[in-house]
């Protein structure tokens, strides 16, 4: 009698050990199911835009700035993350600016300039693409040509990208697609430029430019190119989630 | 043009009569005092080669007042010759010119030893140098590594710090001045001064000798002073084995403004002198070496950047092995 009862103890022990394992796997799971659900919940980033303007004597200069506010209302953090990011890449254009009016700008009443303008290359579910067009002009001294950098975000990883090599399947295929990209870039200028690629995605395209010299010129001095790089050129190397963040529709 | 002047102490000759052998010489000229004391006996020459001053000028003739004291130290009884004259370099001619004067220096102990040995007479025969050279400087240190200037073609361009210049002249509230290495060596450009009218180029800096970097390309590692750095580089665009030059920087890369951590990212050393392919931060590579341990490259930077070559393009040489 008490053998069987103490078997039924052990078995109803057994029972509630079961028990508590899968209720304990299940809350586990259910948990890492919220996290995963957080990510893909990440809401549509809001883009709030701020003009400034920043004059300043006696060496005169101007500078205009258009600078995006990036808002993800479910993720400020990111939020903060992304225009942090786009905050210290501006002051650093900024600062490169304010020193050149100090050592190289002519004092002759003139105001030197800098205008930098951001435009939405892309903005898709995972990725947002900013492209920073900046003119600049020292007094005493030719305007430089436009130059357009840029700034891409993966939201998924909550940061930004260096090289955008992850935008292709691996970074053997980023350099294949850079070798590509960059004679198609120059093919319409006649000179010998020597200058670094910089792209970014946009709606079915890549935005790309080259900064750097031209010893050619008779001028010496810096060259800036910039255009649209069809995404057939390079498609085969892009990777698979990059293609459909490019061509899903959406804002650009 | 603006040229730098120095002026030199270079000999002195003891002539005529013994007046002792403790001498002092002092000079006065362009608003300078010197002082010198040699111990020296009579009939012979020596040299002193001491700078006495020197001065950067415009003007293509200096000229001032010169004032030397001649001084046989002597307990009691010390003996002085004087001399008032002037000083005149030309500056446009002549690299080295050569100035002698001449100060007699009297015998004074006594009325005993003046009636038994007469008046003795010593003369100083006193030898200057005066070298004219160019006036160098370099480009200050900066925030980013880049200092903004002006070409005379009314271009703006960034040269990198350290880089060695020769001042031309100052108009207009600018320095002028020719580069004498770099990609833009040869090259007259010019810069601001300062509200205070002072020069935003040095003079303090020393160049070290050539760096000499190793890359290994089966370990992706990049060895500079014997420290190893994590690097990479682009399979499909190997590297031959051999010896590149490793160049002056040319002018600000962009891509390592998104580095920030690497502080001076956007200053590149090209390695070579044809292709486009540079060591620099970076995480991967199309070509180039690339540093990986990006916050470290203020490691690598510090050492090349003040490293020369000795021909006027390079600040070493990078050894790419197996």
């Amino acid at each position: 009698m008490s053998g069987k009862f103490f078997s039924k103890a052990i078995a109803v022990i057994f029972g509630i050990i079961i028990a508590i394992s899968f209720l304990a796997f299940t809350l586990c799971w259910n948990k890492e199911e919220e996290v995963s659900q957080v990510v893909k919940q990440l809401s549509q980033p809001v883009i709030k835009w701020q003009k400034i303007t920043i004059e300043e004597e006696p060496k005169k200069f101007l500078i205009s700035l258009r600078i995006p506010e990036v808002a993800i209302y479910t993720n400020d953090s990111l939020s903060e993350k992304i225009n942090g990011d786009v905050a210290g890449y501006i002051g650093a254009l900024k600062d490169i600016f304010i020193r050149g009016v100090k050592t190289a700008a002519d004092d002759n009443g003139e105001a030197s300039t800098l205008n930098i303008d951001t435009e939405i290359l892309l903005m898709s579910p995972r990725l947002i693409s900013l492209a920073f067009t900046s003119s600049d002009h020292f007094s005493g001294s030719k305007a430089g040509d436009p130059k357009r950098t840029y700034l891409i975000f993966d939201l998924e990883k909550g940061e930004m990208m260096r090289e955008g090599n992850e935008l292709f399947r691996d970074d053997l295929a980023w350099a294949e697609a850079i070798r590509i990209m960059k004679p198609l870039l120059l093919s319409k200028y006649d000179g010998e430029p020597s200058c670094d690629l910089m792209f970014a995605p946009k709606q079915e395209a890549l935005s790309a430019s080259c900064i750097g010299v031209d010893y050619s010129n008779e001028d010496k001095g810096p060259f800036s190119i910039f255009g649209d790089i069809p995404i057939s050129a390079i498609q085969e190397f892009v990777a698979p989630w990059a293609l459909k963040e490019i061509f899903q529709p959406g804002e650009s | 043009m603006i040229k730098s002047i120095q002026l030199n102490f270079t000999k002195i000759k003891y002539a005529g009569n013994s007046v002792g052998r403790d001498i002092r010489v002092e000079v006065e000229a362009f608003g300078k005092f010197f002082r010198v004391d040699k111990r020296i006996k009579a009939g012979e020459t020596k040299s002193i080669d001491q700078e006495i001053l020197r001065l950067e000028t415009v003007q293509d003739v200096l000229q001032s007042d010169l004032a030397i004291n001649v001084i046989e130290k002597d307990l009691l009884f010390s003996d002085t010759g004087s001399l008032k004259s002037s000083i005149k370099i030309d500056v446009v001619s002549e690299k080295s010119q050569i100035l002698r004067f001449n100060v007699e220096v009297m015998e004074s102990r006594s009325l005993l030893s003046k009636l038994f040995w007469g008046g003795r007479k010593a003369i100083f025969e006193l030898e200057f140098e005066a070298i004219i050279g160019d006036v160098e400087r370099y480009i200050p240190d900066t925030k980013d590594g880049w200092f903004l200037t002006l070409n005379n073609k009314d271009g703006n361009t960034s040269l990198p710090e350290y880089l060695k210049l020769i001042l031309r002249y100052k108009k207009g509230g600018r320095e002028y001045f020719m580069l004498t290495e770099g990609v833009n060596m040869g090259e007259l450009w010019s810069v601001t001064l300062k509200n205070d009218g002072s020069s935003y180029l040095i003079s303090d800096v020393q160049h070290g000798p050539m760096a000499q970097a190793t890359y290994s390309i089966s370990r992706k590692i990049l060895t500079l002073n014997g420290i190893n750095y994590k690097a990479a580089d682009d399979p499909k665009n190997p590297w031959d084995k051999g010896v590149y030059d490793i160049e002056i920087p040319d002018y600000p890369h962009g891509g390592g403004l998104r580095y920030s951590e690497a502080k001076k990212g956007t200053v590149w050393f090209r390695i070579g002198h044809d292709d486009s392919r540079y060591l620099h931060p970076g995480l991967v590579s199309a070509g180039c070496i690339s540093i990986a341990e990006t916050e470290r490259w203020m490691e690598i930077y510090s050492i090349l950047i003040k490293a020369r070559k000795g021909d006027n393009r390079s600040v070493g040489v990078l050894k790419v092995i197996d």
